[in-house]
């Protein structure tokens, strides 16, 4: 067993426990010093593995492990490494946004960013899962993690409803999850990803299959908050903290994209044409969803978690591709390419996004706390714009862009099976949708002020934004419009990543 | 299927593949029968006198008062959480040493970072305060 | 000056508008008029410039190669005049928001940023660079209305920003098939156009972005965000609205959807002729019956819009030659009419509705007699642009095998109904005594014009002349371009 394979995750362990064993020597007032430092660790962290990703191909020292997997279930290839960054650096944001949302949360600092950085651990171990058992771990790490933050405000009640609907409907996914891998394992008698890829020894066995194959993406798609798996999200993200909202739509949803990726990866052809379809309906099912839901909704997190949805349901538009024949189409990487294009550019719009949540005063995240935004502080109002804009995939944004390659692969797969094409008219609907929603949030933003009646526009002061945020949010800006106007970097350095899917 | 329920294959190996899970549906039957039916007797055979007394609930003989609603101290779980982390532990740890000879320096590693994180946890609980009774 | 010039002048003045600090609405108008004539200046240079054939100024970087995307500019005969109109309109509403007040530096840098997209489009060599640039000016589009917008701004902007994006969609989805379609490894224009299409293929592809685009240029029935959206927008926006956005919509048509897929089009342009026949007839019935001056304007540019489209429609060089030189027409007058009904009249009269106005030629002779002569040069009176452009397309609807002749008379008593609107709306606005009471136009003299509305009323007015008199300086320049695609869609079988 190579311990190097392991190192980020090591590393990403050992700062959670230092931070929390830091904790019992800091006096009060230093506490949200331990969330700077878990964000510096894992800069640091980000920087090695950007820079220096020869470190980790590292030394064997413990034998190769047996019984029912025959690998390690570990893979640290390109893939992994960009999931891991992407991680990394939502966890680096949300640990800053954190910092500044500290008043907020009140007490028990330490134990938020060890468990922000647990919950990281296992979307890093997702990355890597190439076996069900390294998935189930990875998936019940997040998911227990997710837990505890989405309930963190405990003296608010929408705080533990929403930590006990998380919990309970979580429960039930991991309970389908797990029941799905039991019967994948039953059939093909491996807990590998690539058992999937060979015939089974008869055909009850193979039906088996098929049915644990769909639990299991029943599983996942309660992480991605896919249709009919989304119950939880409104309630959820409405609830929780933002900045565990924002790692939640971000991270947690990435993780479940990472491992369905490598999962339909190995799917053999038969397969392909089951969760070509299962998938297909999911995706129509869930961009509808998401954009007729989120149509009416006032609270900004709710707004968010139904947008989220749709995102959902266009990633899935992603995975489509990766399902297409072999050989009918070369598109599989190239669907890959677009969903982890689209998911960076997500990345970036919602941390901006939930970064200026933070920074707004109001209880309660109704759209009307955005009021007069544009005059009290230019620049939260620019963020927020932009990353508002992004999520609506309009250009010269990072998000038309990974919505363009979405929409192209998907098209690309569709194109030989015109009675599919729905599914085109579906997400381009869709879209026109989302537009309705986003372009009220700039609304709220820049003339809100007869939206509610109690609040006039632009009545409270200037609101001043540290200057560490400050510099986070215009580099979020930044990022989204310069890689939306020159995505070739990105998709070059992509390309190495879905070298795994050609 | 067989040789992951090697039991079953014994049972009948070469027969069609429904017979293999008869046995399972024979059992599942009556199990479930096992449990069902006293109810239905009962339900049907006992005679029926209701009264305030015989309608309350049952507390070894003694009369039940207040909410079963009732709060405990946190401490309590606390403790209670703590032990069974430690419980659980053990049955890692018994496999782990009854094999130990066979074993690699890779598993002592291993078992020794299982040990520390678990002993790390003791010392947080334990210097936060939660061990001492107040 | 090279062409992208204008592009780079607009980005650079939104940025550069955004960033002056609010209060400064004088300095932040002169900063807006320099960007905007500089645009104006390019754009006519390279005007003086163009030999008449071929693509000038061409660029060509690549940009996003695992996408076959490409970072192409270059005008040629087509865009040329769009480039001219755009640069005009531009200017021109710079000088009619002269007073404008309110966050003006917001106000110009959304403004830029739209005429950026604009010209962006016009100078797209590449399928996906024009579809990028026609984007971006959703997002400024919703802004202007929406935020220095009148009557029912917001209803009327987020109808624009839903229309104009699901014309997008399908344009989006059109242009997928036709990437596949073709088995193109790049979206440049130059490559597509030599790819060999499938006559299946293209009957499917060509509505969906032939509608697409004509969604923006207001084709019945997908014209109704036209009229709500110019009256709700502020004039500047307006005028850019009309003058010029909708014009997007007519150019995709022709470069995109005519240029790219001629069996698709032949198939398609006996419907797509009936289409623009509705337009200008029911345009023009419609304008009949406003009772709001800036309603009037806004159906007349779609009955307008309806002679571009069918211009399209004939697929013949006359008829073509007079849908572009009806773009740059309409471009030049509606933006006037617009300048004139939703800034000059209505910061004297506060009021829009005709009934309310008593006898305005009386009290504001000049401004009357200035929007009579282009209410005139609106209904195609010879000597004015719109006269050479309906001329021309008429003239090709008449050559053209797709046109039926019933259609051409019936675009023909379109414009006899052009002109009974626009009589009638000009004496109903200039010539009546109030017939409303409680009207907030007050008695007696109006100021005159300033400075800066004589300056713009003198240069769209100028151009419209000047073209209609000399129409042989922008058709000559777009013979080579058209004959390109009319070649095409005669060889095409």
């Amino acid at each position: 067993m190579n311990v190097m394979l392991y190192s980020m995750e090591i590393a990403m362990v050992l700062s959670g426990l230092g931070i929390l064993m830091l904790d019992l020597g800091t006096p009060a007032r230093g506490k949200r010093d331990l969330g700077y430092l878990a964000a510096f660790l894992m800069s640091l962290l980000l920087l090695q593995s950007v820079f220096m990703p020869e470190v980790q191909d590292g030394f064997s020292l413990l034998s190769s492990g047996h019984s029912i997997t025959e690998g390690p279930g570990y893979k640290l290839d390109a893939f992994a490494r960009y999931f891991k960054h992407l991680f990394l650096l939502a966890a680096i944001l949300v640990l800053l946004m954190a910092v500044d949302f500290a008043g907020t949360l009140r007490a028990r600092l330490a134990e938020f960013f060890a468990l922000v950085l647990f919950a990281l651990t296992g979307m890093s171990a997702a990355a890597s899962a190439t076996n069900f058992i390294t998935l189930f771990v990875s998936i019940e790490l997040i998911t227990v993690s997710f837990y505890v933050l989405t309930s963190f405000q405990r003296g608010q009640m929408r705080s533990l409803e929403a930590g006990v609907k998380y919990l309970i409907l979580g429960a039930a996914a991991s309970a389908v999850l797990v029941y799905g891998i039991a019967l994948v394992y039953g059939a093909t008698g491996s807990m590998e990803f690539a058992a999937l890829g060979k015939a089974c020894p008869s055909a009850e066995h193979d039906h088996l299959l098929r049915l644990g194959l769909l639990l299991v993406i029943a599983g996942l798609g309660f992480k991605i908050a896919a249709f009919p798996f989304q119950i939880w999200v409104p309630d959820v993200y409405q609830g929780a903290p933002a900045p565990v909202t924002a790692f939640l739509a971000v991270g947690s949803k990435a993780a479940g994209f990472a491992l369905l990726m490598r999962l339909c990866h190995h799917l053999r052809p038969d397969l392909r044409e089951l969760t070509l379809t299962v998938l297909a309906a999911l995706a129509g099912a869930t961009i509808l969803y998401g954009s007729l839901c989120a149509l009416r909704q006032r609270n900004l997190k709710r707004l968010f978690g139904y947008a989220g949805i749709a995102s959902a349901g266009y990633l899935l538009l992603g995975l489509l591709a990766l399902n297409a024949q072999p050989g009918a189409s070369p598109s599989g990487a190239q669907g890959c390419h677009a969903m982890m294009f689209y998911l960076a550019g997500y990345l970036i719009a919602v941390m901006a996004a939930f970064t200026v949540l933070c920074h707004l005063d109001g209880e309660d995240e109704d759209l009307s706390v955005l009021a007069g935004l544009h005059a009290r502080s230019p620049l939260l109002a620019t963020v927020l714009t932009l990353s508002v804009v992004s999520m609506a995939g309009l250009p010269p944004l990072m998000g038309f862009l990974g919505k363009f390659l979405l929409l192209q692969s998907a098209f690309e797969v569709l194109s030989p099976h015109p009675a599919q094409l729905w599914l085109m008219v579906v997400a381009l609907g869709g879209v026109v949708i989302s537009l309705y929603y986003y372009f009220g949030i700039l609304r709220a933003i820049y003339w809100g002020g007869g939206i509610s009646p109690g609040r006039p526009a632009g009545e409270s002061e200037a609101i001043t934004v540290p200057p560490l945020a400050r510099l986070l949010l215009i580099a979020c800006g930044l990022i989204l419009l310069w890689v939306g106007i020159f995505p070739q970097a990105l998709l070059e350095w992509l390309g190495d990543a879905v070298a795994l899917f050609r | 299927m067989g040789d992951v329920f090697p039991q079953l294959a014994a049972i009948s190996p070469d027969d069609a593949h429904g017979a293999r899970y008869l046995l399972l549906a024979v059992m599942g039957v009556v199990a479930v029968g096992f449990a069902v039916a006293p109810l239905l007797l009962s339900a049907l055979v006992a005679p029926r006198k209701p009264s305030e007394i015989k309608q309350s609930p049952f507390e070894c003989g003694l009369e039940s008062k207040g909410d079963a609603w009732v709060q405990f101290r946190v401490q309590y779980y606390l403790y209670a959480l703590a032990f069974v982390i430690f419980d659980v532990e053990v049955v890692f740890i018994y496999p782990w040493a009854a094999a130990f000879t066979n074993l690699s320096t890779g598993a002592l590693v291993a078992m020794g970072v299982f040990v520390l994180l678990l002993a790390e946890g003791l010392a947080y609980l334990w210097i936060k305060g939660v061990l001492s009774w107040k | 000056m090279h062409a992208l010039l204008t592009l780079i002048l607009s980005f650079a003045g939104a940025l550069a508008c955004g960033l002056m600090p609010a209060g400064r609405a004088r300095q932040i108008r002169w900063v807006a008029l320099a960007f905007a004539s500089l645009g104006l200046l390019t754009a006519l240079h390279c005007a003086l410039r163009y030999g008449g054939s071929g693509v000038a100024d061409e660029v060509d970087w690549p940009w996003i190669p695992s996408l076959g995307a490409r970072l192409a500019f270059g005008y040629d005969g087509i865009s040329l005049p769009l480039l001219l109109v755009t640069g005009l309109v531009a200017v021109c509403g710079v000088l009619f928001t002269w007073e404008l007040k309110e966050r003006a530096n917001e106000f110009y840098a959304y403004y830029f940023a739209l005429v950026g997209g604009v010209y962006g489009v016009f100078l797209s060599r590449d399928l996906f660079l024009l579809f990028v640039f026609y984007e971006i000016a959703v997002v400024p589009k919703y802004f202007l209305i929406a935020i220095w917008g009148g009557t029912r701004k917001d209803y009327a902007a987020m109808k624009l920003v839903l229309y104009s994006f699901a014309g997008s969609a399908l344009v989006l989805l059109g242009l997928l098939g036709l990437y596949f379609g073709a088995n193109a490894s790049t979206f440049t224009l130059q490559e597509l156009s030599q790819a060999s299409l499938s006559a299946p293929l293209q009957y499917v592809v060509f509505p969906l972005l032939f509608v697409g685009f004509a969604v923006l240029a207001g084709m019945w029935p997908f014209h109704t965000w036209a009229p709500t959206g110019h009256v709700a927008a502020p004039t500047a926006a307006s005028m850019l609205l009309a003058g010029v956005v909708m014009k997007l919509g007519a150019y995709g048509c022709l470069r995109v959807a005519i240029g790219l897929l001629p069996l698709g089009a032949k198939v398609w342009a006996p419907w797509v002729a009936a289409l623009a026949v509705v337009n200008i007839v029911y345009g023009a019935l419609v304008a009949l019956r406003q009772t709001d001056f800036k309603f009037v304007i806004g159906y007349s540019s779609v009955s307008h819009m309806g002679f571009v489209l069918l211009g399209l429609a004939t697929l013949t060089q006359t008829g073509l030659t007079g849908a572009v030189l009806q773009m740059f027409s309409h471009g030049v007058i509606g933006a006037l009419l617009f300048a004139l009904v939703g800034a000059v009249i209505y910061s004297r009269t506060h009021t829009r509705q005709l009934e309310e106005f008593h006898l305005l030629i009386a009290r504001m002779p000049v401004i009357a007699w200035v929007f009579i002569l282009a209410g005139l040069a609106s209904m195609g009176l010879p000597g004015f642009s719109g006269f050479a452009a309906e001329l021309h397309v008429l003239m090709g609807a008449w050559q053209s095998p797709w046109v039926s002749a019933g259609l051409v008379v019936l675009a023909g008593a379109g414009v006899v109904a052009t002109f009974g609107y626009t009589l009638v709306k000009i004496h109903e606005a200039f010539f009546r005594p109030r017939v409303a009471s409680g009207s907030s136009d007050k008695e007696g003299l109006y100021e005159p014009m300033t400075a800066a509305e004589i300056a713009g009323c003198a240069l769209l007015l100028g151009s419209s002349l000047l073209v209609g008199l000399f129409p042989s300086l922008l058709t000559d320049k777009m013979q080579a371009s058209l004959k390109l695609i009319v070649d095409r869609l005669n060889e095409a079988r």
